[in-house]
């Protein structure tokens, strides 16, 4: 009964508790995806996420405190954030980095638009774009440990040398990449968990993975074997299931979630096959938040006992 | 009516009265302003060759200067500064160079660059005092090599030039032209050469190149350490002149290339073969040709950044002991300048005469490791599959 | 009560009804030359000097210039100093001409200069025109300024083309605050700055009307009428 009451928050105003509970519920589902990260990272995966974590709740608290608003930390919603940010990091960032990061997406990306709800897109997706902008250390790929003795410098040679893609070691998250994006199978975990507990529908996380296995096989000349690896690779996973359905910056409706997940998922493979960024998913949901308002008001919501 | 007269007084009269404070203006700064810029460009010149005096611009249209010159200046003591452009790394490597009157280089630096690893910046100190006959022995930065044999050459164009201005001519061929001529030279009726992969062990031959018209092969030898082109014709009777020794020594090798003949072998029966290769032939002298490919930068299997990229294409020829005999890249998209070093025939020819066990010898390049060790590994991987085909592994 | 008068018109500049943060004017200049404090001093500086001068002169014209005209007559004017200055500096300080460029000449059509030419310099009287150009220029320099500084010492880690060894060092710079967008995101932090400090002091922006917009003193509604007039 009390799970029903979470199957569209969207336009409704909801109590902070409801808040606290879709958080935790998020937070729970990134907990496979985090243990992943530093399974395969080890130490500096954690420091990642505890930076993150902790700036973007300070932040959140001082920035209330700054602009006299009354404290809304308690709602979670700022430890979501950091740790999606950090999910979306390569674990050799520098720490300030990562913490100038989280700032970015708490202070100015969702504080300075008016909080929570507030925000016209979603502060993590935001403060990744502006780091890949701003940082170079964004782009340095990172090899999870173990898989590499000799030399840190060229792993991915070592040992892709007479092997083709291997998609199980792209499943489980044993190749580059940030830290929470390699491991697909925690992140799978995560969002079914998700979906079973209503915090989100399956529309758009489905929408855009489906758009972009389609759009990449036909790219692909109808090779699945190396469609499969676009789609377990990058941030794909990460972004359909925990950062596309954000609330706030994505539509309410099923139509709308099905346009908005298909026009994600399109921008995904233009920018990876034609764009000069290696990876899409950030720039795509970033994109497709903006255009979020007109989605919504193309697909209005059918009025209870209005016409068919 | 009054009010449009009034108005179009009023702003005629404002117009003239800035017009005159411009051109007080104008008339008082125009000369310290000229002066500036000759002065800006005087000095340019002058760090290329600091007792160059007054600079003259050359008008190029009564020259036929090397193609690279944008601009070229004679000084007031002889000598002449030349403005290049050359393709380094990236586009518009703008060289300035000094040549005095004797043709020794006084100077060049780079006053413009796209290249990535910054040694444009201090090369033009080595090929200082460089003349034209000196100045393709000075070496070139490894790592850069790119960069500085665009700006090596583009040095050379203004040796030539100033020996132009100064009157003389130059030899502005590109080396594919010389090579043409060199080719045609040995053997006057073939037209349009091109190489030929060699598949079987000769005898001091480093090159065979065929005419497009079929009037028989130029064999590349060598006499005395100097290469000697040596034209044969299609029935393999030697034509250019040579001595008994060199004409019996490249009429046998004629011999055999005529002779042989490549059978592909169907690959998919040998279960074990290593998987980059591809195509395999065996010549009925029993060695093998192998089309591998190896995984540089652009292609490596799970490749984060680019795997889109392409293999690094290897065609390469071994006796049925596995030692190479000879080896050519013969397809690569490696970034530019960096591992595209791998098509050049210097370092695909460093594995000729390796076998199993030397063929790791050749040095893995640093800053280019991805590419040259991955080149190695398809190279062990093609020794192995010769071992594999002749049933001994 | 005049002297009282002609500190406020000068000081009005500095914060209260400043040009950059307060009016959002010259916001092409403000962007393109404040990655660099060297570029930011040059570009106030140039754009104080042509700013004092065609407010001396426009408002000494002012009883002359025909109102139907009095656009092309100020554009002339200004377009008169800004070339002068260009001249001026490509002569005097070569170095600075280069680090400006083509934003120089574009001082021309920096609305601080015609904004004022239009809403002061054109009502008011030469002393008074010409401290409100002090004002301004000096509101312009500081705005600038303030966003080169920002810029320059977290974006390249110098200052002032000084680099500060333990930035660069450390790897503690974000080049993108030198970059275009950067320019965009301190421009609007520094807004919201000035915005807070100001609070309460400055003219209330409650409504969309002449009453709210920060330049009703000195145009006495005169953009309401010309939109009528335009009905």
């Amino acid at each position: 009964m009390e799970n029903k009451l979470h199957v569209s928050l969207s336009p409704h105003i909801h109590s902070n508790n409801s808040t606290m509970r879709t958080m935790l519920d998020v937070i729970i589902a990134l907990v496979p995806a985090s243990v992943a990260a530093v399974i395969l990272f080890g130490i500096p995966a954690l420091l990642v996420i505890a930076v993150c974590v902790v700036s973007a709740v300070a932040g959140e608290a001082l920035f209330n405190l700054a602009i006299k608003k009354e404290q809304t930390i308690g709602d979670l919603s700022a430890v979501v954030t950091g740790l999606i940010l950090a999910l979306n990091l390569p674990a050799n960032i520098p720490l300030w980095q990562a913490a100038v990061g989280s700032l970015f997406a708490i202070i100015i990306v969702k504080g300075i638009f008016g909080g929570l709800g507030k925000n016209i897109v979603n502060p993590a997706i935001a403060a990744r774009v502006f780091m890949l902008i701003a940082f170079g250390s964004m782009t340095a790929a990172v090899f999870p440990k173990g898989l590499d003795a000799t030399s840190g410098a060229t792993p991915l040679a070592e040992l892709a040398q007479d092997k083709t893609l291997n998609l199980m070691d792209l499943f489980l998250g044993k190749c580059g990449g940030a830290l929470g994006e390699t491991c697909a199978l925690a992140l799978l975990i995560g969002g079914v968990y998700l979906i079973v507990r209503k915090v989100i529908t399956w529309h758009i996380p489905v929408a855009f993975i489906g758009t972009t296995f389609l759009f990449t096989l036909a790219l692909e000349g109808g090779n699945f074997e190396t469609t499969l690896a676009w789609v377990l690779s990058g941030g794909l996973m990460i972004g359909a299931f925990f950062m596309a359905t954000d609330y706030v910056t994505s539509p309410s409706t099923v139509k709308g979630k099905l346009i908005f997940g298909i026009g994600a998922g399109v921008i995904t493979v233009l920018i990876r096959f034609f764009g000069g960024y290696p990876e899409g998913v950030s720039f795509a949901i970033l994109l497709m938040n903006i255009v979020n308002p007109y989605i919504d008001s193309l697909t209005p919501r059918k009025l209870f006992g209005g016409k068919k | 009516m009054k009010n449009y007269i009034k108005s179009i007084i009023s702003l005629t009269v404002i117009i003239a009265l800035v017009t005159v404070a411009l051109s007080v203006t104008n008339f008082v700064t125009a000369p310290i302003i000229e002066k500036n810029a000759g002065a800006a460009a005087n000095e340019a010149l002058l760090v290329v060759m600091p007792d160059g005096g007054d600079f003259t611009q050359v008008d190029m249209t009564q020259y036929t200067l090397p193609e690279s010159v944008i601009e070229a200046y004679t000084a007031s003591n002889g000598g002449c500064v030349v403005k290049l452009s050359a393709t380094g790394y990236g586009p518009d490597l703008i060289i300035m160079c000094g040549v005095d009157a004797d043709g020794n280089v006084t100077g060049a630096v780079c006053l413009s660059s796209n290249e990535t690893l910054g040694a444009e910046k201090t090369y033009g100190d080595t090929l200082k005092g460089a003349t034209i006959d000196t100045v393709e022995d000075i070496a070139t930065v490894s790592g850069a090599t790119m960069t500085t044999s665009a700006y090596r050459n583009a040095v050379k164009d203004a040796l030539n030039t100033a020996i132009i201005l100064g009157g003389g001519s130059a030899d502005l061929r590109s080396d594919e032209e010389i090579l043409q001529d060199n080719l045609k030279a040995a053997l006057p009726a073939g037209e349009n050469f091109t190489e030929v992969f060699i598949c079987e062990k000769l005898e001091n031959v480093s090159g065979i190149y065929e005419a497009e018209n079929g009037a028989g092969f130029v064999y590349v030898t060598t006499v005395n350490d100097e290469e000697l082109f040596v034209g044969v014709d299609a029935n393999g009777t030697v034509v250019s002149e040579a001595t008994d020794d060199v004409k019996a020594n490249i009429e046998a090798a004629a011999k055999i290339m005529l002779s042989t003949s490549l059978k592909e072998i169907d690959i998919s029966k040998y279960a074990d073969m290593p998987s980059n290769v591809e195509k395999a032939y065996k010549t009925n002298s029993g060695n093998y040709v192998l089309e591998i490919h190896a995984s540089g930068f652009g292609k490596n299997g799970d490749n984060y950044y680019n795997p889109s990229g392409e293999y690094i294409y290897i065609k390469i020829a071994l006796t049925n002991k596995g030692e190479i005999i000879s080896c050519q890249t013969t397809k690569q998209a490696e970034t530019d300048g960096v591992g595209s070093i791998c098509k050049d025939k210097e370092f695909s020819s460093q594995y000729v005469g390796k076998d199993e066990t030397t063929y790791t010898d050749v040095d893995i390049v640093a800053g280019v490791t991805l590419t040259t060790k991955g080149y190695q590994k398809g190279i062990g991987q093609a020794i192995k599959a010769v071992k594999i085909m002749e049933g001994v592994a | 009560m005049s002297k009282q008068n002609n500190m406020s018109i000068l000081l009005k500049g500095l914060l209260r009804e400043n040009p950059v943060f307060v009016l959002i004017l010259g916001t092409c200049p403000t962007l393109a030359t404040t990655s660099t404090v060297d570029g930011a001093l040059g570009m106030g500086l140039a754009t104080m000097a042509v700013l004092i001068c065609s407010n001396i002169v426009i408002s000494l014209l002012r009883k002359f210039i025909p109102d139907t005209v009095r656009i092309p007559c100020y554009i002339v004017v200004i377009a008169g100093f800004v070339t002068i200055v260009q001249m001026l500096i490509q002569a005097f300080i070569p170095d600075l001409y280069k680090t400006l460029g083509v934003y120089l000449a574009l001082i021309t059509v920096n609305c601080i200069i015609l904004g004022r030419a239009e809403m002061f310099a054109g009502k008011n009287s030469v002393g008074k025109s010409a401290l409100d150009g002090i004002g301004m220029g000096i509101g312009f320099t500081i705005a600038l300024l303030s966003m080169a500084i920002i810029r320059e010492v977290i974006g390249t880690g110098s200052f002032a083309g000084n680099e500060i060894s333990f930035l660069v060092e450390n790897g503690l710079t974000i080049g993108f605050l030198a970059k275009a967008p950067g320019g965009l995101l301190v421009y609007g932090l520094l807004i919201a700055v000035v915005n807070k400090i100001t609070k309460g002091k400055l003219i209330k922006k409650k409504e969309f009307s002449c009453a709210g917009c920060p330049s009703a003193e000195a145009c006495n509604g005169g953009c309401a009428e010309a939109v009528k007039e335009g009905e």
